[in-house]
């Protein structure tokens, strides 16, 4: 089989060519017909412009970027298919967890392996070829270090390729990659066409890193995906829901405290490009991204009332989305947060306005009525919700003849929290599912209104039990105790409420216990239509969707279930669907990737009209919800033109590839432009000597591959040598030690003391010692935090400072680097290494082992300078007079505490030595475990030594006597 | 214009060269001692020819500000520090005996590229600590700082940073309050329990473990019985085998001098 699908692609290869060369007009379809029957064979189903895409990239490497929705796993298995034999090796980089879980699954498992831990067992696995999903760090060191062979790896998949930048760990490897290999193919994918849109020429940069020359733009609008998704079309069905005044008053109110904030911080800040911060951007998901890229760069110059309003424009779009999306007891209980002492003291104010007094008191009515009783609305859309199951899809069940099978409906919900609203409405009744909010976020209920304590009594009855219900009933008509129905509901739900926990999950399976009859049945029922006819499936614990249709054969099966899960991603949606084949969708909220999926889905089943599936739309007509939706799709459409436009106007050198050698040398003029002119004639001169001799090399610590700097060091042309040395991070020269400390790691390893000791074997073992301070470069380049918001934060960064000037003061000898940015740093590197010796790799792995290195020539033995100075009573101050004085231990142990005590000056300190050098100290009370095991352990010994050591111990405290 | 300027600038550079060679042999003390400032500041009057005999004994307590720095307006951020006014010193600011601060902004360092240069060469040899304190003044600091950078390194600069005048003064003020702190406030925390400090100074030997350390303690009694000990009595102890014995060993009866 191997073998034969090995020829096959040999075939497909020399068929191809001379008919390039023919360059007949029956190219294309024999090409595609080739290709159609090795799909067959290999078992894929693929739409046709899922086949294209798989043309376009077997033809030649490129970056796909397609729409979300619009997945391009198959294609990228289709790929894994044909590669998977024991003669290719293909590397999978950059692939998420459940990426990497799902492409598994699908591959034959005898092609895939999994990443060895040791260096000796992935070189072994590498020689066997197959697929290989490997972490890029690893990859990384394995390609520095020639443990893969690069020769012969057949190609490399990149994911999620908009996340490929200069910096990062991924085009460090394809780099490494490509100065080896010129055969070996690169195929890039990414479903994220608006990460394209930020920065500077993204698209091309993406590009050039990733050494492809393609493009392949992929939108929804594109004419191969309408003609394959248009005749299998959905039936979609959009039911518009209104909200209640209340919503749509407090949504104004937002939106109008939100229009005032961005004036605010266009105000403010007049010269900064603020084009993005929009009040529909503010709505959007995505706003943070923006933000984000808008202004990190030029954070540190803003001033605190922007940092704040920024802040609140968060808050803001949070209690949006909680209006819209939340019960209304949950949306009162997060807005009261906002209503306190505390947060009027540190926001920008915005709480004063009179649109925030208007909204605080629009969420209380929500909850409570005009007597100041509790009585909340429910969320709009839940009605809507129980009237298509109970009415609208039996119904539809009916009359088109498919009563005999068992109805399948799938709800999808944007999040688990709207998951969980959703099961425990349909399972327990709105106003009891409301009042148990009520209870778990501490909102008083003083009284329960009459009709709403009417309305829990009667949904908390027992369905079957009709004489009961009617007793009920008619005490409730009399009036003689509603208080005290009231007090039995808050007690019975307290003690509901302490047992249930707070997990959400992302996915319910629920049925309906009673079947909707025609007959006369159903004149029973309807005397009682809000008895609640949910209840959920014991299988959900083991997410078995067959198990669980089996068990409920001839009842209504119900699934809620979120656009995308933790564990599988956006594929979750897929699987659901393949699994239960709904007849009925529910989009419970809107989301383009999920209409996406399920157009996907319809195409590929090819059923014919009536056999389709039903998607219902619930929507909030001229909302913010639609709005936002609309937005999403808006942004998307214009994300792709600008790409579509960029690759218009693109200019592609034809080395971009790097299958020429050109490449590379180019690449190094490149990084020379952006230093000034005489600094690149200078360097030209000083590197045409060297580039003959030998190539710059820095020694790299190998945990600091988990940071950007080996990678652009490498950038710059300098060799990189991954060890692991004990000293240091950064070896340049053998003069030349580098610490690295980030921000955050600098001021852990300050607090602990690390950094103290760090500092003394650089200075022990190196003429040069350096601490590189490196700011990020997405970050502001200052040491204070984001928000000035207490006076903690303020002390906490003096404190750093001090700290560091400390340091200074005792490594008189200790250079200081501060960095902008990984770039600055690198920059900073190939300069210091200019005209200098190259360091070497066995010394500086020897230094700081235990082996004792020739030349030391210590003035002091640092052995028992180190022991000494971690006894009691020696210090900083006084150890330099004892070294010189002392002699060494034994000489020590004859001297008696006066004389200490002139070695030390210090009658205090030579008592604590002198204690510590001849008194037996118990340990204390939580050790004499350790001590028992200990003292077992000493007997076997013999008691005769034991027995002797204890005289000695006896004479020398009576010799003190 | 330009390129002779950076002529010039490499020149200066390749001059500061020569003091870094003649102050490598320091590095071998790990620290400096209390007797070595005493010299060196002897040898730095006379070497620069001042009069000593004519000028008043200065206050240890104070920082010496040079005269030119009076219209500075970091001063105002000292406050716990006395300042007093010098016109003989070299440096901006003299925080301590081996200790100096030259300040520089980056705004001005932009107009006169050449400044710092001057002062470098002013400063010649002098104190053993040399901070070059930098207040980060404009929006692109990128481009100054490596160039500051590079000068610092090659001439045995400590580089300081300060986002404003406040921070500038807070850090000169900090020098001189810790001109003689010892450093434990950057050093690790140590049990103040003696069982756990032996436990410690044990496990500072290289291949003496936390455990080790126990069954030594526990075996010997008291520090001074495991110092008295021969190798092959050590090897005994439940956990340390001939390599560990070996090396504790060595290390315990090793002279405090080296020869």
């Amino acid at each position: 089989m191997a073998d034969s699908c090995a020829e096959n692609a040999a075939k497909g290869t020399e068929n191809e060519r001379p008919k390039e060369v023919e360059a007949s007009a029956d190219t294309v379809p024999q090409v595609e017909e080739g290709v159609e029957e090795y799909l067959k064979r290999k078992n894929m189903v693929l739409l046709d412009y899922e086949k294209q895409m798989f043309l376009d990239l077997v033809e030649a490497d490129g970056l796909l970027v397609c729409a979300k929705g619009l997945s391009y796993d198959r294609v990228v298995i289709s790929i894994l298919k044909a590669y998977s034999d024991s003669g290719n090796l293909v590397l999978v980089i950059n692939s998420s967890d459940w990426e990497e879980q799902y492409y598994k699954s699908k591959i034959e498992p005898k092609y895939v392996h999994e990443v060895a831990s040791t260096a000796t067992e992935r070189e072994r696995v590498y020689l066997e070829g197959g697929l290989q999903f490997i972490s890029t760090r690893i990859l990384v060191v394995d390609l520095l270090k020639q443990r893969i062979p690069i020769e012969l790896i057949s190609g490399i998949i990149v994911l999620r390729a908009h996340t490929i930048i200069e910096s990062c760990q991924e085009a460090f490897a394809l780099r490494l990659f490509r100065q080896k290999n010129k055969t070996g193919f690169v195929k890039a994918f990414s479903s994220s066409p608006e990460a394209f849109t930020i920065g500077y020429s993204h698209v091309e940069r993406t590009m050039r890193n990733l050494f492809v020359k393609h493009l392949y733009i992929w939108p929804r609008f594109h004419e191969s995906v309408r003609t394959v998704l248009q005749p299998w079309k959905i039936q979609s069905i959009e039911m518009h829901v209104p909200i209640s005044q209340n919503i749509t008053s407090i949504q104004s109110h937002i939106l109008e405290i939100m229009n005032f904030l961005v004036q605010e911080i266009k105000r403010i800040n007049r010269t900064v490009d603020m084009e993005a911060v929009t009040v529909e951007n503010c709505v959007t998901k995505s706003f943070h991204k923006i933000l984000q890229a808008q202004l990190d760069c030029i954070w540190h110059q803003l001033n605190s009332q922007t940092k704040l309003i920024v802040a609140d424009l968060k808050i803001l779009r949070s209690l949006m989305i909680s209006t819209m999306y939340h019960d209304a007891v949950s949306a009162y209980a997060f807005m009261k947060r906002y209503r306190s002492t505390e947060y009027a003291l540190s926001n920008s104010g915005w709480t004063l306005l009179d649109a925030a007094e208007q909204i605080f008191k629009l969420s209380r009515q929500r909850v409570f009525n005009g007597q100041q009783e509790f009585e909340p609305e429910p969320c709009p859309k839940w009605q809507t919700l129980t009237d298509l199951l109970t009415k609208e899809i039996p119904g539809d069940m009916r009359r088109s003849r498919r009563s005999e099978q068992q109805p399948k409906v799938l709800i999808l919900c944007q999040d688990a929290r709207t998951c969980h609203q959703l099961k425990q409405y349909l399972t327990q009744g709105g106003p009891r599912f409301l009042l148990q909010q009520a209870l778990q976020h501490e909102v008083p209920v003083g009284k329960l209104s009459d009709n709403y304590a009417k309305e829990s009594q009667t949904r908390s009855a027992p369905p079957k039990n009709v004489s009961s219900n009617k007793e009920l009933r008619r005490e409730e008509v009399s009036g003689s105790q509603p208080p005290l129905a009231g007090m039995d509901e808050l007690a019975q739900l307290l003690s509901e409420s302490e047992t249930e926990g707070q997990h959400f999950e992302e996915s319910y399976m629920l049925t309906m216990t009673q079947p909707v009859e025609v007959g006369p049945a159903a004149i029973d029922i309807k005397p009682d239509p809000d008895v609640s006819i949910f209840e959920t499936i014991p299988e959900l614990e083991q997410f078995d969707v067959t198990a669980a249709l089996a068990s409920v054969p001839h009842q209504p099966y119900i699934c809620l279930q979120t656009f995308k899960t933790e564990r599988e991603g956006s594929m979750a949606l897929e699987h659901m669907l393949e699994q239960l084949q709904p007849h009925y969708v529910v989009m419970y909220n809107m989301n383009v990737t999920a209409i996406r999926q399920l157009e996907v889905f319809e195409a590929r089943r090819r059923l014919p009209p009536a056999d389709r599936m039903k998607v219902y739309f619930l929507i909030h007509a001229r909302t913010v919800e639609e709005q936002a939706y609309l937005t999403s799709l808006r942004r998307e459409k214009a994300a792709f033109e600008f790409i579509i436009d960029t690759k218009s106007k693109m200019v592609i050198p034809k080395y971009q590839d790097g299958k020429t050698d050109e490449a590379f040398l180019l690449l190094k003029t490149y990084d020379d432009e952006p230093t000034d002119e005489n600094a690149k004639s200078r360097q030209a001169g000083g590197q045409a000597p060297q580039a003959t001799k030998e190539t710059p090399k820095v020694i790299v610590d190998m945990r600091e591959f988990r940071s950007d700097l080996p990678c652009l060091i490498h950038k710059r042309g300098l060799e990189v040598l991954p060890l692991t040395i004990t000293i240091g991070d950064y070896i340049l020269t053998p003069d030349i030690c580098v610490e690295r400390k980030s921000i955050s790691d600098l001021i852990g390893s300050l607090n602990s003391g690390r950094l103290y000791n760090q500092c003394v074997q650089m200075q022990r073992h190196y003429a040069k010692p350096i601490l590189l301070i490196e700011f990020d470069q997405n970050k502001p380049f200052h040491l204070q935090g984001k928000f000035m918001l207490s006076q903690q934060t303020s002390m906490a960064n003096a404190d750093i400072v001090q700290k560091l000037q400390l340091l200074t003061l005792h490594f008189p000898k200790l250079r200081l680097i501060w960095s902008p940015s990984p770039y600055a740093t690198a920059q900073l590197f190939e300069e210091l290494k200019l005209g200098k010796p190259e360091p070497d790799p066995q010394t500086a792995a020897a230094l700081g082992s235990d082996e004792p290195t020739a030349g030391e020539q210590l003035h002091f033995n640092s052995g028992i300078y180190d022991f000494l100075l971690r006894l009691p009573g020696v210090h900083t101050r006084n150890i330099h007079g004892l070294l010189r004085k002392g002699g060494s231990l034994r000489q020590l142990l004859l001297r008696s505490q006066k004389e200490l005590e002139e070695l030390l000056q210090s009658q205090e300190s030579a008592k604590l030595l002198y204690d510590i050098l001849h008194v037996a100290h118990l340990p204390e009370k939580d050790e004499v475990t350790g001590s028992t095991a200990l003292l077992a352990a000493s007997k076997q010994f013999g008691a005769g030594s034991h027995n002797r050591f204890r005289m000695a111990a006896a004479a020398s405290r009576r010799g003190r006597r | 214009m330009e390129d002779f300027d950076d002529d010039s600038f490499n020149d200066v550079l390749g001059a500061m060269e020569m003091p870094t060679a003649a102050k490598q042999p320091k590095v071998d003390a790990p620290a400096a001692t209390a007797v070595n400032p005493a010299p060196s500041n002897s040898t730095e009057p006379s070497g620069s020819g001042r009069p000593a005999p004519g000028k008043p004994a200065s206050n240890p307590h104070c920082v010496l500000v040079h005269s030119k720095q009076r219209g500075n307006p970091i001063l105002k951020s000292i406050l716990n520090v006395p300042l007093e006014f010098r016109d003989d010193i070299v440096p901006d600011y003299v925080v301590g005996r081996t200790s100096c601060v030259l300040y520089l902004s980056l705004k001005y360092h932009n107009l006169n590229p050449d400044y710092i240069c001057q002062r470098l060469k002013a400063l010649g040899k002098m104190y053993e600590l040399r901070v070059l304190l930098v207040q980060v003044d404009t929006p692109e600091p990128n481009n100054a700082l490596k160039s500051l950078t590079r000068i610092s390194l090659l001439a045995d600069l400590t580089m300081m940073l300060a986002w404003n005048a406040e921070e500038a003064g807070k850090i000169i003020e900090t020098y001189k309050q810790f001109e003689k702190r010892p450093p434990d406030l950057i050093m690790e925390r140590v049990e103040s329990n003696p069982h756990q400090k032996l436990l410690a100074a044990l496990t500072n030997i290289k291949p003496v473990n936390k455990t080790d350390a126990a069954a030594l303690l526990h075996t010997f009694g008291n520090l001074g019985n495991i110092i008295n000990a021969s190798e092959e009595r050590l090897s005994q102890v439940m956990g340390l085998g001939p390599r560990k014995a070996k090396k504790l060993y060595k290390t315990l009866q090793e002279p405090f001098l080296s020869k």
